[in-house]
């Protein structure tokens, strides 16, 4: 222990030089790089490297054993009745290994010893003869079905003497003692002991561990044991993760916790696209979502993990289980960890893949050329213009669309005949979605992972590469991951334990060049705007100037590369047994890359069949952004159990500080396309930078105490400081409690066989909401540069306008009320778990005090708003088995939440922004009375003047609700609206998720279904927006499509849409009104697996531990009553609604190998 | 003991915190309280206003098109703009009331008093602001008429966001008075940087200002829409004296732009630099290699753009002998395709495309003439009544990604029209007046000079109720200024309900039946509405048919978001919403 005692001596000057000044925390870094790196060697094997002397002359064996222990780790295990240790020995060894000293220590005896880290047992030859001191004992573990269990820990028990099964769930030991009783351990299954009583083979059965209450749960700087949980936690395992043909960990996550509530991004389904996550509803008007623990450091996002490298992730729901991460974790916290190795596991080599097809779930079908002509023509008609397609240009489409192969798409411009008419004229027939999308594209995925351990250390290193290719038809946008986690875990000392984690991923991007989105929008977006008979090819077969294809060809890239390096170094020390000392410290370093190559396409040819260029693109722009992140954690806990009585308690402190550095840089004119540099252009240039940094700092502590885990008790609390917020205004202080009440353990309880567990919990806390932008008390003048405007021959540069703030700005409140039960039945077969929430934000940034727009500025975020947001979940699981082979299980998970404002500083609760008493999401419309058929029904309308001066039949009639002749918004106040009426909600209610889950000997089968229960989806009036829903919006971005061409005519007078118009008339019929609201809750099977794993006795003869083969599928079918043109998850769209990369369904098939 | 020492040690640090650790100043910008008013930073603060100017931009015709809203153009729909075709509803926000600009106006003026730099330097960027907050408050007292007078940055907490409006005519005379700042502040043009602000451009607005107030309030007198005691001899006196004040200095003239005497007019609005033209006194430049581009030719060339010279614009252009066509022998009619631009007035066939002129000019060849209107084209590229608009088309700009022509801001000619109408009104207008206006601009295009006594009686006088004098020098502002967004403040200001009301025509549609094969595509005479007298009525298939339904009662003025009434109880609703 000598040389161990210098070793501390150099930490400890290292921490105290520390003290003074934070930003040495590097130092520390360094520090703890080097020893675990240290650990990392020494856990290769120490058996092999340590090297040590002995030089001695007749001592007993037991002395030199004792000096051995001594000088090293090495402990040594035997019987000394039947090793004889009195033995007198002269040994002379310099700087051997430890199998060369016990060579010749025991050279010529009967005595064998076996290494098994730094433990050493001494057994002799004839041991397993004899039947006095100690035999041979085999034996083999199965589960429950009979499938040997790899890697089970077979202790004699009250010894060290152990070992673990091999490949076939075989092992052997030479028993010590006379009366053993051996005990078998193992992940997953109950611990049982078997008393050998003689016999020389022992073979169980292991019963999978169904006490799920003994589960451990990872919670904020610790674990738990479920049984003693007093908050709403919910985890899950990476069983939901494995073998999905999924980009991220959040497309697995979607419906399989309650309230863990995964949207789509608005990236729709593009290659690598990401979910948004929230925990438990509404959080803040100003937004708000989780925190984000990636073993145990705060991290942006999760979506650069392998999904494969997850071993367990939790949701903490309520303030008090999360309220030791104070200010950053008020919406909930999501905590990931990833996989490690364990203690004596063996060497295990895993190779999993998938290969996946991907299809878009909704792709709209436009109408063709001839029926969007005669639609567009009664539309025109409808708004008092002329029609547009005349009779002639008609009968050409009628022509093409006879013969297109030989009958021309275009005519050339009757003023510029040189050129091909300017998409109006054409008479092509395009369905311009399946004109820029394919029908199908690949996925693959290959993950490879290593890990074992040894007593004193253990390692999990793993690799995974993703790649998705989109749907662009010609665009050969894809995405790429690497990923790359090493967790080592080393033990130098009985009281000393460090982690050594490096975390690598690499996420590559590389699509259509975005400096076309100018033009394009998205291709959705395009496509929605391009008319079915403008050409995408011109008759010389070129694609035409309208179908912007040279775009998706050749338009150069851009690659968006995102490299995430974070390390860490973390040390557990035990100096008594409980009171533990942790430090952590991480460097975290994201580095974004993204070049756009603007390059010169061709856009046309001419008519004599001259390529005319693309005008205004030619430039390279680059765009790279460093994210420097150090978080350091200190706290210390001690727990000791007196008697029936269980206390700890912990104390620690977190220092954050992030630094963000952006620059951008743009340079036009390329001397060279294939050369794309800043370089290499030699043309205008700009740059810019942008500098940001913010800092945390938190000091928190919890207690616990419990009463035979029959009466439990939490206390935690964290005092925060953020440099979000001015001196005085940036420290807050944030307590929870929570208690529960295992009651099936009390003495009364005596229906145990039908209710196993029934535990009772409440909590209560508050916590702390920092997520704002950084600055906001300052009124900050941005500095802008190339303003559209030449002045003396430049574009200058300028500042905006100071906007106003709250000088005093601080925390908003977040204090959750949360009630739950947990309970099990029927030999834990079923399980039952529920929580009901009640979530309030206080002192909330409201968006704006209503005030008048003379004001002349966005009215400053305050702390002036309270919401309050209740919901509960429910999680209910059963398994059974029928017969040998059969066993299945199923799970739904339920949740709810409803949120309403109750503090706003909106005195006459005007509706254009939020007022007291408003439920989030509520839609104000009009009760539509129908579409007017007659005069006589136009006649007796109510006036709708306040909406549009002129009504006619085919026109939509509303309600008029307050029976005062007209149809208008009142003052638009909740106390004075008219005839708007509430006439639904865009909350998603009731999400749900059913997984069902089968085994039949090798077969596994596992379906997961996912839906909202009730949303309502108001299609939006008019605009860019209302293409889909409304087919003619007024204008621009107006088409038709198959499931909006049932439109009122006078022939058509049941039809379901009212009149379209080609002018801004039409938005008179568009109003928010019940006849158009959609019922936007749907079903979705999420996920479909198959698979089989191939039978032991096969894999023996081919010396691989496991094989499974399996077929999958990811969102195969959808069942809602929501329009056609939408998938219901992806409502919303920056260029309108609905119009985003269609999302994906897969099919995909693959295999996992374990070696 | 002494590893205990360690986490004694470490104990002691996670009690620690500071402050120090917590300030984060921001890295890259400067906040309101560091800004020290130097002039390079009040060059900067007033660099984004001029974004504000109404300029050419995207693929329409940017500020010419304005005219839709008038009797000048006529779009294919109906209700082109809310406010004169009737259909404007009463919005619950926006609807141009947005305050924005002011109060980083405010701001500027409520601070710059920190400077520590000389006035010499800083007195230009002064002027600018004031000319700005001028800009600001004439936008919207012509779209809302009676408006608060904010006069200093608001806060939350500023009693001024509940004001009551002011009379029109208050803020009327502040916008002059900030105007008046302006013009001392401001440099002459000769001094100025160029592309800037001048004082001539302060001078030239005060007079547009004036002259929209006078005549206002002279022309909605006892209506709701007038003021109590209205004086608008005094806003005519200004309007004279500050358009005069320009004529005066002799650095500006009307002179034909290029070599072409006969297409003078109409080559000054397709120019790519104006900095030697006498007659603008501001103008935006554009520079493809800089990013600073329109896209207003890709129109012009090929295409109409759902819009078309209304009949009325056609026929109040004189004929070469001086005299309006109900009178003028030269007439010749509008029954053949050509005839009727023939012996007029020769802004006339400079402001319509007439058979052969140039559609298309590359490496000055002409790749293609224009023959007849597009009005077979889609509606969105159709010209809806038969004269096509050619005053800004430039045949020969080229198309790189955008287009270069310069947009003109402010020119000379209003001046001159400003002037003359304004002494007309006041009833001082004599010949010499006219001599050094209006007879400026008739010069270029050798029309006859208009003289004080008009020299004839025509029937057809849009104003028949006032001086021939005032309807021709009328005629002459709407002739100059054809389809370059005037129409609309000039219909409102004079309240020429009669001239909003006619039903919105164009060309007599036989001329082309005649030679409807000429089209590509063929004309299908069945597809363009006609009136019954056989013109060409683009809104003849809507509630526009027999004219907009613009209502006397409140279509003046805009109504004011519904919002707005509810937030502050002080203020009130313009009449008739």
């Amino acid at each position: 222990m000598v040389k161990n005692y210098y070793i501390q001596q150099d930490r400890e000057i290292c921490i105290l030089k520390l003290i003074p000044k934070i930003t040495r925390i590097m130092k520390l870094t360094c520090l703890l790089l080097c020893l675990s790196i240290g650990m990392v060697l020494a856990s290769q094997s120490y058996a092999q490297t340590t090297k040590f002397s002995v030089h001695e002359t007749e001592k007993t064996v037991a002395d030199v054993l004792e000096e051995i222990e001594q000088q090293t780790d090495f402990h040594f295990f035997y019987n000394n009745k039947i090793v004889d240790v009195n033995r007198k020995v002269s040994i002379n060894v310099q700087n051997e290994d430890v199998f060369t000293l016990l060579g010749s220590l025991f050279k010529g005896s009967n005595v064998r010893y076996k290494v098994i880290g730094t433990d050493v047992i001494l057994t002799t030859v004839d041991m397993a003869d004899s039947d006095q001191i100690g035999k041979k004992i085999t034996g083999k573990v199965t589960d429950f079905q009979g499938e040997p269990v790899i890697g089970v820990n077979v202790v004699e028990k009250g010894t060290t003497n152990g070992t673990t099964t091999d490949v076939n769930g075989s092992y052997s030991l030479m028993l010590l003692g006379d009366n053993a009783v051996l005990q078998f351990s193992y992940i997953g299954y109950a611990t049982k002991d078997v008393t050998v009583d003689g016999k020389s083979e022992v073979s169980v059965s292991l019963q999978e561990d169904s006490q799920a209450l003994e589960e451990v749960i990872v919670v904020g700087y610790g674990t738990a044991k479920k049984v003693n949980l007093t908050g709403a936690v919910a985890q899950v395992d990476s069983k939901t993760m494995e073998n999905r043909s999924v980009t991220n960990i959040g497309k697995a996550l979607q419906g399989v916790v309650g309230n863990l509530n995964m949207t789509v991004s608005g990236n729709g389904g593009a290659p690598g696209s990401t979910m948004d996550y929230n925990v438990r509803g509404t959080t803040s008007l100003s937004g708000g979502s989780p925190l984000f623990i990636v073993d145990g450091v705060p991290a942006d996002n999760i979506n650069n993990i392998n999904p494969s490298d997850v071993e367990t992730l939790t949701v903490l729901k309520d303030a008090a289980s999360a309220a030791i991460y104070g200010a950053r974790a008020a919406y909930g916290v999501i905590l990931v960890t990833t996989k490690k190795g364990a203690k004596n596991e063996k060497v295990t080599v895993s190779y999993n893949n998938v290969v996946g097809y991907n299809h878009a779930t909704c792709i709209p079908n436009q109408v063709s050329s001839l029926d969007f002509a005669n639609a567009y023509n009664i539309a025109s008609l409808n708004s008092g213009q002329s029609p547009m397609f005349s009779d002639e240009h008609i009968e050409r489409i009628k022509a093409y669309m006879a013969d297109p192969e030989h009958y021309p798409s275009n005519i050339p411009n009757p003023n510029n005949t040189d050129y091909w008419s300017y998409a109006t004229l054409d008479n092509d027939n395009v369905d311009w979605f399946r004109a820029f999308f394919k029908p199908g594209s690949w996925n693959h995925k290959h993950d490879l992972s290593v890990r074992g351990g040894t007593e004193k250390s253990n390692y999990y290193v793993g690799a995974g590469y993703y790649k998705e290719n989109g749907l662009l038809r010609y665009g050969k946008d894809r995405f790429e991951r690497f990923n790359l986690t090493t967790n080592l875990h080393y033990e130098p000392y009985k009281w000393l334990r460090g982690d050594f984690r490096i975390k690598f991923s690499r996420d590559k991007n590389n699509t259509v060049s975005e400096a076309y989105n100018g033009d394009i929008g998205n291709w959705v977006h395009l496509a929605t705007t391009r008319y079915p008979n403008w050409s995408l090819k011109d008759p010389n077969g070129h694609w035409a100037s309208t179908s912007h294809i040279y775009k998706q060809i050749d338009g150069g890239r851009t690659l968006d590369n995102t490299n995430v390096f974070s390390v860490t170094g973390a040390l557990e020390a035990e100096p008594i047994k409980g009171w533990k000392i942790n430090v952590d410290y991480t460097y975290r370093n994201t580095a974004r890359r993204e070049s756009t190559h603007d390059k010169a396409v061709i856009w046309e040819y001419t008519v004599s069949e001259v390529p005319v260029m693309a005008p205004n693109h030619d430039a390279f722009s680059t765009l790279q952004a460093q994210t420097d992140y150090s978080s350091f954690n200190a706290y210390t806990s001690y727990e000791h159990l007196f008697g029936d009585h269980f206390m700890s308690v912990m104390v620690g402190q977190q220092l954050e500080l992030s630094k963000y550095d952006y620059l951008t840089a743009m340079r036009r004119n390329l001397i060279n396309q294939d050369i794309p540099s800043l370089s290499t252009a030699i043309g205008e240039q700009t740059n810019s930078q942008q500098l940001t940094h913010w800092t945390n700092m938190g000091t928190f502590i919890r207690a616990n105490y419990n009463y035979k885990e029959k009466y439990l008790i939490e206390f935690n609390a964290r005092y925060d400081g953020s440099s979000k917020f001015q001196r005085g205004d940036r420290f807050g202080f944030f307590p929870s409690v929570s208690l529960g009440y295992n009651i099936a353990r009390e003495n009364f309880w005596t229906i145990e066989h039908i209710v196993n567990s029934l535990k009772l919990r409440a909590s209560y806390g508050s916590l702390g909401n920092q997520n704002v932008g950084d600055y906001l008390y300052l009124s900050t003048v941005n500095v802008g540069s190339n303003y559209g405007y030449l002045i003396d021959g430049v574009r200058p540069n300028y500042l905006d306008a100071p906007g106003l703030v709250s000088r005093n700005l601080t925390w908003e409140t977040v204090s959750t009320i949360d009630v739950g039960v947990d309970a099990s039945f029927l030999s834990n077969q079923l399980n039952l778990s529920f929580d009901w929430y009640r979530r309030t934000t206080t002192d909330m940034f409201g968006p704006a005090n209503a005030l008048p727009a003379v004001l002349g500025a966005s009215v400053p975020q305050e702390n002036n708003a309270d919401l309050r947001t209740s919901g509960f979940e429910l999680n209910l699981g059963w398994r059974d088995q029928i017969g040998k082979d059969f066993s299945y299980n199923v799970n739904l998970v339920l949740s709810d939440y409803t949120s309403k404002v109750t503090t706003y500083n909106n005195p006459t609760r005007i509706l254009s922004t939020y007022y007291e008493g408003q439920t989030i999401g509520e839609i104000w419309g009009y009760k539509t009375a129908g579409i007017i058929q007659t005069e006589e029904q136009l006649k007796n309308i109510p006036d709708q003047s306040y909406i549009y001066g002129n009504w006619t039949i085919g026109d939509i009639e509303y309600k008029d609700l307050n029976n005062d002749g007209k149809i208008d918004k009142g003052k638009n106040t909740k106390d004075d609206h008219g005839d708007l009426d509430i006439i639904g909600n865009t909350t998603p209610r009731f999400s749900y998720g059913i997984s069902l889950g089968a085994q039949w000997k090798g077969f596994d089968l596992n379906i997961f279904l996912q839906g909202v229960g009730k949303r309502d989806f108001c299609p939006p009036t008019g605009g860019n927006s209302g293409v889909f829903f409304w087919g003619f919006t007024g204008g621009f971005g107006s088409n038709m499509y198959k499931e909006t061409s049932d439109f009122w005519t006078s022939e058509n007078t049941g039809a379901y849409y009212p009149k379209p118009y080609n002018s801004s008339e039409v938005y008179k019929n568009q109003q928010p009104q019940t006849r158009y609201l959609q019922n936007a809750a749907y079903l979705r099977l999420k996920n479909f697996q198959l698979g089989y794993t191939i039978p032991q006795t096969v894999m023996s003869k081919i010396g691989l531990q496991r094989i499974r083969m399996f077929i999958s599928g990811e969102n195969l079918f959808t069942i809602t009553s929501l329009q056609k043109n939408f998938d219901p998850e992806l409502l919303n769209g920056s260029w309108g609604a609905g119009k985003v990369y269609p999302l994906t369904k897969t099919f995909s098939f693959g295999f996992n190998v374990d070696f | 003991m002494k590893k205990y020492s360690l986490f004694i040690v470490l104990l002691g640090f996670l009690v620690t915190s500071c402050d120090d650790f917590l300030d984060r100043d921001p890295l890259d910008k400067i906040t309101d309280q560091q800004m020290t008013f130097s002039a390079k930073e009040m060059e900067l603060y007033a660099n984004k206003y001029y974004g504000n100017f109404p300029v050419l931009g995207g693929a329409d015709y940017g500020p010419y098109e304005k005219d839709n809203a008038s009797d000048n153009l006529v779009s294919g729909a109906y209700n082109y703009d809310a406010q004169i075709s009737g259909t404007i509803t009463v919005p619950s926000s926006g609807g141009g009331w947005d305050w924005t600009m002011l109060r980083g106006l405010n701001f500027f003026i409520d601070n710059y008093h920190k400077s520590q730099d000389p006035i010499i330097e800083t007195a230009p960027y002064i002027g600018e602001i004031y000319f700005w907050r001028a800009w600001f408050y004439y936008d919207k007292l012509k779209q809302f008429g009676d408006l608060p007078w904010i006069g200093k940055a608001l806060y939350a907490d500023s009693e001024e966001l509940f004001d009551t409006r002011a009379s029109r005519t208050v803020i009327a005379d502040s916008i002059i008075a900030d105007l008046d700042r302006a013009i001392s502040l401001l440099p002459e043009k000769s001094v100025a940087t160029s592309g800037r602000i001048h004082k001539d451009v302060a001078l030239l607005f005060q007079s547009r200002v004036a002259l929209y107030e006078g005549t206002w309030e002279k022309y909605h007198n006892g209506t709701p829409f007038g003021v109590k005691n209205a004086d608008p001899d005094r806003f005519f006196r200004i309007a004279a004296n500050a358009a005069r004040a320009v004529i005066d200095k002799g650095v500006y003239a009307i002179e034909p732009v290029g070599e072409d005497k006969a297409k003078g007019y109409w080559s000054l609005f397709n120019q790519t630099d104006l900095s030697a033209n006498k007659e603008v006194l501001l103008w935006k430049k554009y520079d493809m290699a800089l990013g600073v581009y329109n896209n207003s030719q890709s129109i012009w060339g090929v295409s109409d753009n759902n819009t078309g010279v209304s009949k009325y614009m056609v026929e109040a252009y004189l004929c070469t002998d001086g005299k309006p066509i109900s009178l003028s022998p030269l007439y010749l009619g509008d029954d053949q395709v050509g005839k009727e631009v023939q012996n007029r007035d020769p802004r006339l066939s400079q402001t319509i495309y007439q058979k052969g002129d140039p559609r298309v000019i590359v490496n000055g060849q002409v790749s293609g003439v224009f023959t007849v209107p597009d009005m077979t084209y889609d509606s969105r590229l159709r010209n809806t009544t038969g004269y096509q608009l050619y005053k800004g088309c430039d045949p020969s700009a080229v198309h790189e990604g955008g287009y270069i022509t310069a947009s003109i801001i402010f020119r000379y000619a209003e001046i001159l029209c400003n002037y003359a109408e304004a002494k007309a009104e006041l009833g001082e207008c004599n010949q010499e007046d006219l001599n050094i206006s209006v007879n400026q601009l008739r010069d270029r295009v050798d029309m006859p000079h208009m003289t004080i006594d008009v020299g004839f009686v025509d029937p057809k006088w849009d104003f028949p109720g006032l001086s021939p004098l005032l309807n021709e020098i009328r005629r002459e502002r709407r002739v100059e200024f054809a389809c370059e967004g005037y129409r609309f403040d000039d219909l409102m200001r004079w309240a020429a309900i009669h001239l909003i009301k006619r039903p919105m025509i164009g060309a007599k549609m036989k001329q082309f039946a005649d030679i409807k094969d000429e089209f590509k595509p063929v004309l299908d005479p069945s597809a363009i509405p006609v009136n019954e007298v056989g013109y060409i009525a683009p809104h003849w298939n809507s509630p526009a048919k027999n004219g907009w339904q613009f209502d006397a009662n409140k279509n003046w003025l805009k109504p004011l978001p519904s919002n707005e009434l509810v937030l502050n109880s002080n203020l009130d609703q313009n009449p008739g919403y």
